[in-house]
């Protein structure tokens, strides 16, 4: 097929939209952010910072994904 | 269990039954009518494996917080497939495209390239598969059956039901994988500390074991220069997993990537 999907795509909607800038959310609050949270107080349950801090980033990710999708879906 | 899942395998072909098998994209991508669960449960068991349960721990047992990018990294990758997903979903899904390579190819253009993609994606797959059968065979060992013929027979079977029933197979099988995976993850995570005496015990005495090691990049925390290996560590990890796993979400509408 010779000619690019992107012009056979009838939908008018454009795949760039300003909500795509915050899936980069996920990616500063877990890798950028790493000298913050490199650290063992305040701790949960005696769970250092640390890990419980990345595991609560996992909420941030999906929360990130589900707003984006919702918010850019026809 | 073993027999369980290999009849689940050949019996999946019944499942969500397609007119014509034969056709390839009900062979490879199920139909592309996997609902939002069943994607759930195929990614899930896709992604959560024999890598997560059995090198990743080892990982933090021997050399501490390093161990634990596993989790940004997941964390990552999510958003960032997305962002492609959606693109490449809707355009295969309109030009009936089954592979990332047939879309490369009408994208682009160029047969070359998308042979050079589909090459790539073979290969790039090969170490993790290998890896994947080097965790069974630990298991099997830590089981007491030993030698190569276990793992043999058991590809083989994983082989004959997959070529018969295509997509379906392991979604289906995902189902029980995942069921496992999670019941061993909570029991292991209430009984472990109970048994141990709590969590601050756990890490108290890892410090005290890291803190006596030689090794000065392992610990409860990541040391200095470290922090930098485990940022590339993760993000690097979540860019193999992007390239060898686009295929898998072309099987279903976007609704996918939580």
């Amino acid at each position: 097929m010779a000619d690019d999907p992107a012009s056979t795509d009838r939908a008018k909607r454009s795949d760039h939209s300003p909500w795509n800038w915050l899936l980069l959310l996920p990616l500063i609050a877990t890798l950028l952010v790493l000298p913050l949270f490199n650290r063992v107080s305040p701790d949960l349950a005696g769970i250092p910072f640390f890990y419980w801090y990345q595991l609560a980033a996992i909420g941030i990710g999906v929360a990130c994904t589900l707003i984006v999708y919702r918010m850019t879906r026809r | 269990m073993f027999v369980f899942v290999s009849a689940l395998g050949f019996l999946a072909a019944r499942w969500r039954k397609a007119e014509d098998l034969e056709h390839l994209d009900e062979w490879g991508l199920g139909g592309r009518n996997f609902g939002s669960w069943v994607t759930w449960f195929l990614i899930g068991g896709d992604l959560y494996t024999a890598y997560t349960f059995v090198a990743v721990p080892a990982l933090v047992f021997g050399a501490g917080a390093i161990g634990f990018f596993a989790v940004p990294y997941t964390v990552i990758v999510y958003p960032m497939v997305f962002l492609v997903l959606i693109r490449l979903w809707s355009v295969s899904h309109v030009h009936g495209f089954v592979t990332p390579a047939d879309f490369v190819r009408a994208r682009h253009d160029s047969s070359t390239l998308a042979l050079l993609v589909a090459i790539t994606g073979i290969v790039a797959t090969m170490p993790y598969i290998a890896l994947q059968l080097v965790g069974i065979e630990a298991v099997l060992k830590a089981m007491g059956v030993t030698g190569h013929l276990p793992i043999i027979v058991a590809f083989a079977i994983l082989a004959a039901y997959t070529y018969n029933s295509g997509l379906r197979a392991p979604a289906l099988i995902a189902f029980v994988k995942d069921t496992l995976i999670y019941l061993v993850i909570i029991v292991a995570v209430i009984v472990i500390p109970y048994k141990l005496g709590g969590w601050q015990e756990i890490f108290g005495a890892a410090e005290q074991k890291f803190a006596a090691s030689p090794n000065p990049a392992d610990g409860v925390l990541l040391a200095g220069p470290v922090q930098l290996q485990y940022a590339t560590l993760a993000f690097g990890s979540a860019l193999a997993l992007f390239s060898t796993r686009t295929r898998s979400p072309a099987s279903s509408p976007p609704a996918t990537a939580t």
